[in-house]
């Protein structure tokens, strides 16, 4: 396999005595990759470095093979990265259009001719051409979370890092948008957190489980639902030996468990039957679905 | 207008009239016909070459989509600012608020300055001329104050360039305004200047200090710093004590060090990845 774009050796970061990062081991490489985990498991923080917000407090971490704690070197970073953060304030009174362009200004995008171009193809990408000059305010939350991404996709970045990319997208635009993220995962790494696991289904090659701030899982999504394989059954009642259930739209109980009982209804296991799994068996509060 | 015709263009004045060659009369004819037509309009959009109608599509796009440029953008490249660095400076909502604060700022002092004895007068000059630019500065970028702040972080502009463009388009709007209000007091001529050398001082620790420090948190422990020293030089009855030469020489050591630290941070590595 070739060098890894993102090499994290041993990352640890802590904020006032909260450990958001304990000893994160993770090597990424051009694809889609899905960082799934809870709330407070330290998705956001593990983004934030790497999108070199944050340094870390200990460990090593190469980014395009480069080291981001030198200044000339994260600035190189910084030239072939795309962003999108979790949370993303508008200032007031820019137009969609508007609002790229500054992004494509601070990107080093000089040259009007040209910057406009980048412009209008990210904002295309989105499906947001239609709507380049209308003010932001006037945008629905789903457009300006694709406004986001528009200046994120700015420049066709080598390592593009997306907090939670779908949240407030319709289905059709969430599909359009996996088709944007994986033509890009062709040549680039795109690391999305998610707490979508279909779209973790349909759009990534690769899955890391992130739990209290180390990595509980990391590989193909295949491997994923082996950890699930004949662990998941259907009853018509929750079942005690098994870890977790909760009832179906069907009406009978999804069950969880080390092993299904014998005789029982074994159903083909989900990315989110393998997620619950994998978090029951570090040892946390999994978060059942209704 | 029909569609129907009993006769249509030929292909030769068509590709003259598209190409702008043909005679006035032949524009003529073939313009009235091709209203008319359906037919030669067809034939007339096959000679029309994409490329220009794109480029004009284009255009229009363009003017649509491109934001108007404001008074400030205007006025910044007019002095001479570089189109991009007008941008960035023009597109800073966040020294809107500083400019207005600034501005509301000197006025009310102007205003104020009225109605007090000259000795309250002074002492207010004293509090607020040096603080007017790092209440600015402040107010102006950093983690609290900057809605767009991470993202901006995380772009290869130098995150130093940004802060010290905002910084300076501050200083050109406050300082000549609070000089300006200084020699309309009727107090020694120096105290209007020599505001500036604590002022410098006040600025290099906020903008040296951001390195590791929100600037809104160090211009807070300016502000209360300054005002505590002024307060108390008053009390001792020694009002302008904080404008004494040994204690100017100390804002300039201060603003010196400051900025050597500053500019060694900026050119060689720094752990912390605030400011760069």
């Amino acid at each position: 396999m070739n060098t890894p774009s993102v090499e994290l050796r041993g990352v640890r970061k802590s904020f006032r005595g909260t450990t958001a990062l304990a000893g994160v081991d993770l090597d990424l490489y051009p694809g889609v990759v899905a960082l799934l985990g809870p709330n407070g498991a330290g998705k956001t923080t593990l983004l934030r470095v790497l999108a070199t917000v944050l340094g870390p407090d200990a460990g090593a971490v190469r980014i395009l093979g480069r080291d981001p704690q030198d200044g000339t070197q994260r600035t190189e970073i910084r030239r072939h990265l795309g962003y999108l953060p979790q949370e993303l304030t508008y200032p007031r009174g820019f137009s969609a259009y508007g609002f790229v362009d500054y992004i494509a200004v601070l990107k080093e995008w000089g040259d009007s001719a040209g910057r406009r171009e980048q412009v209008r193809r990210a904002l295309e990408q989105v499906g947001l051409g239609d709507v380049a000059a209308k003010r932001i305010r006037a945008l629905s939350g789903g457009q300006r979370r694709r406004l986001g991404l528009a200046q994120a996709l700015l420049g066709s970045p080598e390592l593009l890092i997306l907090d939670e990319p779908t949240t407030g997208l319709d289905p059709e635009q969430r599909v359009s948008l996996r088709h944007v993220l994986a033509e890009l995962g062709r040549t680039a790494t795109v690391v999305v957190a998610t707490h979508q696991t279909e779209d973790v289904a349909a759009l990534c090659e690769r899955v890391a489980i992130l739990d209290e701030g180390a990595v509980c899982f990391d590989g193909t999504v295949r491997d994923l639902v082996t950890v699930a394989e004949n662990r998941v059954w259907i009853a018509d009642e929750p079942d005690p030996r098994a870890r977790t259930s909760w009832r179906t739209a069907e009406g009978r109980y999804r069950n969880l468990g080390d092993a299904a009982p014998a005789g029982a209804q074994i159903v083909p296991a989900s990315i989110e039957d393998a997620y619950l799994l994998l978090r029951r068996t570090s040892g946390s509060d999994a978060e059942v679905a209704a | 207008m029909t569609d129907a015709a009993s006769w249509h263009a030929d292909g030769d004045a068509l590709r003259r009239w598209v190409s702008g060659t043909a005679g006035s009369m032949t524009s003529i004819s073939v313009e009235q016909h091709v209203q008319r037509c359906a037919d030669c309009r067809s034939a007339v959009a096959t000679l029309v070459p994409a490329a220009p109608l794109e480029q004009v599509w284009d255009n229009v796009l363009a003017d649509v989509e491109m934001p108007r440029l404001g008074v400030v953008h205007r006025l910044l490249r007019t002095v001479g600012v570089g189109p991009s660095d007008a941008l960035v400076i023009s597109s800073a909502v966040t020294l809107r608020f500083a400019w207005l604060c600034g501005v509301i700022g000197v006025l009310g002092f102007a205003v104020v300055a009225q109605l007090l004895a000259f000795d309250h007068v002074l002492g207010l000059f004293l509090v607020a001329a040096p603080l007017l630019p790092v209440a600015g500065v402040a107010a102006a970028y950093g983690p609290s104050v900057d809605p767009m702040y991470e993202l901006v972080q995380v772009t290869p502009y130098l995150m130093v360039r940004l802060v010290l463009l905002r910084t300076a388009s501050i200083l050109v709007t406050s300082a000549p305004l609070t000089v300006a209000v200084g020699l309309l007091m009727p107090a020694p001529t120096a105290v209007a200047i020599i505001w500036l050398l604590p002022a410098a001082g006040f600025l290099a620790i906020v903008l040296t200090g951001s390195i590791w420090y929100d600037p809104l948190y160090l211009a807070g422990v300016v502000i209360v710093g300054w005002i505590t020293a002024v307060i108390v030089a008053a009390r001792f009855g020694h009002q302008l004590a904080v404008l004494a030469p040994g204690a100017l020489a100390g804002y300039a050591g201060i603003a010196i060090v400051a900025v050597a630290v500053l500019l060694s941070r900026v050119i060689g590595s720094t752990p912390s990845w605030r400011l760069r």
